[in-house]
């Protein structure tokens, strides 16, 4: 076998910027990437299995899905929410449907072709074989959600029935009524309590994460604070699994409440996790690649595009650290498919993490740790000074009125439509409004249940990320996805100066610079791939005609 | 009587109104809690009750006093995070309501609100308003599920699922787990919650091997965790958001029996 990746095998010096990211795709056709890889990644042996522990941040269905099924393969799983049930987690209210390429409506669907709608309602911003395996791995994800007692539409005859999502050609998506994120989180919420009664999984509930412990270059667990005693508690592990969602609370829109992973996912950043493409999807209706609507339809954005950067393996810059679901940048690209959100999560943590985390604790040596080994007295000493500082601010304005002005200037000047003057007026008053909350934010006198400093906390991680998403925008001289430049409108992109398709990947240096680095995206499937941006926006799509000539070599 | 158009007009009017709240405050499990007065002023009535609570919190906050706890997620009633008992009525006045889609024009200018958490021996209060209910999740650990392994079914359309049953199914599956119905009832039951557990997981044909078994180990669970028997009262179909019916309770009796007798 090829060498996948060396990057693994040695530790990474702390928070140290790549000169090149790798995104460990294996070798052979799209579709045989993934069966090859899967075959020949090394396997723990069931004994080491039952002795290894593994932390899932999160509570919704990705959490869900991969607790589950690393538990039911033997290994010790802990899952760290912040909600009381993962029953309540934000997947709750997911209304769309479940894609599966499963052709049951006879209307010529197949992995190849929802691969290809994918990328094409992505705006071709996520990797071919990222989005090929997905597409590979529905069938067993639908059928494995039929098994478990998903209440799918069905026709008379008892057989599925699958819908169309709007603008699409193909019925492939699963719904159960506008609940079915309810019925999805449901089904893997009884898997997992399964295992919980089997004694290989426990939900460590109400508890937000606050810090990743990195132990020589190795994730080895995190540092909670206790939202109802307010007190910081180590969890050491194995290895460490984000799934804890998106960041999806800076526009403070009602879609997307103030419950989003942002404080774990920053966490990981501060670790030195490389943070992909930190911007917005939308939902469009119709064709994605087709921009129907008036941009002031749009101000809140719909869905994170971007996440933590995983390579192939879902595994972060950081080792021992995986990413999966939402929480990830991988496979949607600019615009998230319906249907596609939950298909992702759930073959994320079914499939993919199981086997590749395997691969990871097999290859490396970890020793022993402690809760009160360096790692977690020095990432903890770290999360309290954080609080503490907070906390003795005294000052007049409360979190919520921080929150407001905060969103405002989100919406107004880094919503949808973007000018690159203003997103520069929005960093400032962003900085500006920061310093104001370090010197005059009021909090109540408790630390038992203090739901104010959990907005707090909150709006602290926002005003510091608020920042690296107009960073970012303001490098993307393009229109896509919730990102509508309007000095770079469709109407004039032919003037307009296109990167290609990348990934940009920001790292936090240690003295607190966020440093872009690049990802190339590279499309075999069709000819003319490097002009694919400004297809992207000029609603061409060759691929058809591209594969018709036998131009395809994917 | 003014009739309720006169009253909106009244309100818009008013533009802003104020009410008294009467909320319960505690400050955790262990201590005595008690009821407190606040009074809140410039309320819309397009607000949401949760809006309202925010703005409570705030004058609290101001006023250098602790804010009140209370939970809430989606704010479109499809989590189940959020419930309050609002003048004796679990998720406030109306049937099939949500606390956090109530909104301020429900009540009047200078009405007192009563505002209480679950009142459930196995809902222990966490602070104010929150309540801990774990015992839901102790209830489907018991056998909520189905024990099938993970990715390794058959394929979807190998299980044939009648059109009607798998309706049936996604109605009683469609609990968010919030509590209103245990809340609402005068024994404090959590005879719907299972109901809906075991008809969702029944109904389908994937769920039929394990219909006893499961039938057994949930009602039995429910006892353990100190929720009272049904009482047949109905207070439970219509204090839930997603109006479960309460004819799925004596498909649970009769799924209990039958798995006691050992029928299959």
């Amino acid at each position: 076998m090829k060498k996948i990746s060396a990057r693994h095998d040695r530790p990474q010096k702390k928070n140290t910027v790549p000169l090149m990211l790798n995104a460990a795709i294996p070798p052979g056709s799209l579709k045989d990437k993934w069966p090859y890889l899967a075959a020949r990644l090394p396997q723990l042996p069931p004994e080491k299995k039952e002795k290894s522990s593994i932390i899932v941040i999160g509570g919704g269905l990705a959490a869900c899905a991969a607790s589950a099924a690393l538990a039911e393969q033997g290994y010790n799983v802990k899952m760290i929410t912040k909600v009381e049930s993962p029953i309540h987690e934000n997947t709750s209210y997911m209304r769309g449907g479940l894609n599966a390429s499963r052709n049951y409506a006879n209307d010529g669907d197949s992995d190849e072709r929802f691969f290809r709608d994918t990328i094409e309602y992505g705006s071709r911003r996520s990797r071919e074989a990222d989005v090929y395996r997905m597409a590979q791995l529905s069938g067993r994800v639908l059928d494995t959600c039929s098994a478990l007692c998903v209440p799918f539409l069905r026709d008379e005859g008892g057989m599925l029935l699958p819908r169309t999502y709007p603008g699409g050609n193909t019925a492939r998506s699963f719904q159960a009524r506008g609940q079915t994120g309810r019925q999805l989180l449901q089904a893997f919420h009884a898997a997992l309590l399964r295992q919980k009664k089997r004694g290989k999984a426990s939900i460590i509930s109400r508890r937000e994460t606050v810090e990743i412990a990195i132990e020589q270059g190795h994730a080895r667990g995190v540092i909670t604070r206790n939202l109802i005693n307010g007190n910081e508690e180590a969890w050491p592990a194995d290895a460490v699994v984000m799934a804890c969602g998106g960041y999806s609370d800076i526009y403070n829109s009602k879609p997307n409440p103030l419950s989003g992973g942002i404080i774990p996912l920053w966490a990981a950043y501060r670790a030195g996790a490389g943070f992909a493409n930190p911007c917005f999807s939308l939902d469009l209706p119709g064709n994605a690649t087709k921009w129907k609507i008036v941009p002031e339809d749009y101000n809140a954005a719909h869905r994170c595009s971007g996440g933590l950067w995983v390579d192939y393996q879902l595994r972060t810059t950081i080792t021992g650290l995986f990413a999966i679901g939402e929480a990830n940048f991988s496979t949607h690209g600019a615009n998230c498919m319906p249907g596609n959100a939950p298909l992702q999560e759930i073959s994320d943590g079914l499939f993919i993490l199981p086997a590749v985390i395997g691969a990871y604790l097999s290859k490396t040596k970890l020793p022993e740790i402690r809760e009160t080994d360096a790692a977690f007295t020095k990432a903890m000493s770290k999360a309290k000074n954080r609080k503490q500082k907070l906390l003795t601010i005294h000052g007049r304005t409360s979190p919520e009125e921080f929150h407001h002005r905060f969103s405002a200037i989100m919406r107004d000047k880094a919503g949808f439509i973007r000018y690159s003057y203003r997103l520069q007026q929005a960093i400032k008053e962003i900085r500006g409004l920061r310093s104001e909350f370090y010197r005059d934010l009021l909090l109540p006198e408790t630390t038992y249940y203090n739901i104010t400093y959990e907005t707090a906390e909150k709006i602290a991680v926002c005003l510091e990320f608020g920042e690296l998403l107009i960073k970012d925008a303001l490098l993307r001289n393009e229109t896509c996805g919730a990102h509508f430049r309007m000095d770079y409108a469709p109407d004039n992109a032919s003037s307009s100066k296109s990167e290609g398709t990348l990934v940009r990947v920001w790292f936090r240096q240690a003295a607190g610079e966020d440093i872009p680095i690049k990802e190339m995206l590279k499309f075999t499937y069709s000819k003319k791939a490097d002009e694919h941006h400004k297809k992207s926006i000029r609603l061409k799509r060759n691929t058809d005609n591209d594969i018709r000539q036998g131009k395809r070599n994917g | 009587m003014i009739s309720g158009k006169e009253k909106e007009m009244a309100k818009k009017a008013a533009k802003t109104f104020s009410v008294q709240l009467r909320i319960w405050r505690q400050t955790n499990r262990h201590t005595q809690g008690r009821i407190v007065q606040y009074q809140v002023n410039g309320i819309t009535a397009d607000m949401t009750f949760l809006d309202m609570l925010e703005k409570l919190n705030e004058k609290l906050l101001k006023r250098g006093e602790i804010p009140v706890v209370f939970e809430a997620n989606c704010r479109e009633g499809s989590c189940g995070t959020c419930g309050l008992i609002i003048n004796g009525e679990p998720h406030g006045p109306g049937e099939h309501s949500v606390t956090c889609r109530l909104t301020m024009k429900n009540f009047n200018p200078g009405d007192i609100i009563t505002v209480e958490p679950w009142r459930i021996k196995s809902f222990p209060i966490v602070k104010d308003l929150a309540t801990d209910r774990k015992a839901l999740d102790r209830i489907c650990e018991a056998g909520g599920f189905i024990s099938a392994n993970l990715g390794s079914s058959p394929e979807a359309n190998a299980i044939n699922v009648p059109k009607e049953a798998a309706e049936e199914a996604l109605a009683a599956a469609s609990c968010t787990g919030c509590g209103a119905c245990i809340a609402a009832c005068p024994n404090g039951s959590a005879a719907l919650f299972v109901a809906a557990k075991l008809a969702h997981l029944s109904i389908m044909p994937q769920g039929e091997p394990e219909k006893n078994s499961r039938a057994i180990a949930l009602v039995r669970a429910a006892e353990k965790e100190g929720f009272g028997p049904c009482c047949n009262n109905g207070a439970c179909e219509k204090a839930c958001p997603r109006g479960i019916k309460k004819d799925l309770i004596a498909k649970m009796h009769r799924a209990y029996l039958r798995a006691l007798l050992g029928m299959k």
